[in-house]
């Protein structure tokens, strides 16, 4: 089991994450970072992050309903070959495609449908957390 | 521009601007360590853009600076 930190006093808990491409994608790999966001249902991705691994959110045909604090939209759904973070991997995740703001400083949202078979332990106070 | 650094170097160079870094180095944690930045600038869009026409393999793209005091998520 890894242990992990974060700033449990102040703004979101950032995390970092990796991305396999698809096979048909220019790209191997990339890393970013992602919002822990337990509130969230599914894992979302910032879709320039997911059209430069090759993937393609426009020819998704599956979509979900994305409720949010002011709207509902949908959105389109792809399947990543790999999604890495935490000291865990999934394999064939779906994950919702999302343009987040220029100016925020995130990738995209790490959700329950990552966290489902763990167990996910917090420390504000320490700031460290685990995925076991 | 092509020099690797490590993060704190990219941090006090190019910040607040978006960085797009060349073979980032990683620890097991997964957390970026450092790399080759490669292009910098306020918009994302482009830099997603110069790394394809760079043919790059494996990236990271990495909004700089730290996290506003006055922006809070509600997601």
């Amino acid at each position: 089991m890894r242990t992990f930190s974060f700033d449990g006093q102040r703004g979101p808990i950032i995390v970092s994450a990796s991305v396999s491409a698809s096979a048909s994608g220019p790209a191997d790999s990339h890393e970013f970072r992602l919002v822990l966001d337990t509130g969230a249902t599914v894992t979302t991705l910032e879709a320039k992050l997911l059209e430069f691994l090759g993937y393609d959110p426009d020819a998704s045909t599956e979509t979900v309903q994305v409720v949010t604090t002011d709207s509902i939209s949908t959105r389109p759904v792809v399947r990543l070959n790999r999604l890495s973070a935490l000291g865990k991997h999934r394999l064939g995740i779906p994950v919702v495609s999302q343009s987040f703001p220029r100016g925020v400083k995130i990738d995209g949202v790490l959700g329950l449908d990552f966290l489902r078979d763990g167990i996910l332990s917090l420390g504000f106070r320490s700031g460290r957390m685990t995925l076991s | 521009m092509d020099d690797y650094l490590i993060l704190e170097e990219i941090e006090a160079r190019y910040a607040p601007d978006w960085v797009l870094i060349d073979e980032p180095q990683t620890d097991e944690l997964q957390q970026l360590l450092g790399g080759r930045v490669v292009d910098r600038g306020p918009d994302r869009d482009d830099l997603y853009r110069k790394a394809k026409a760079l043919g790059l393999h494996h990236i990271a793209v990495r909004k700089l600076g730290p996290w506003l005091e006055d922006l809070v998520l509600v997601l």
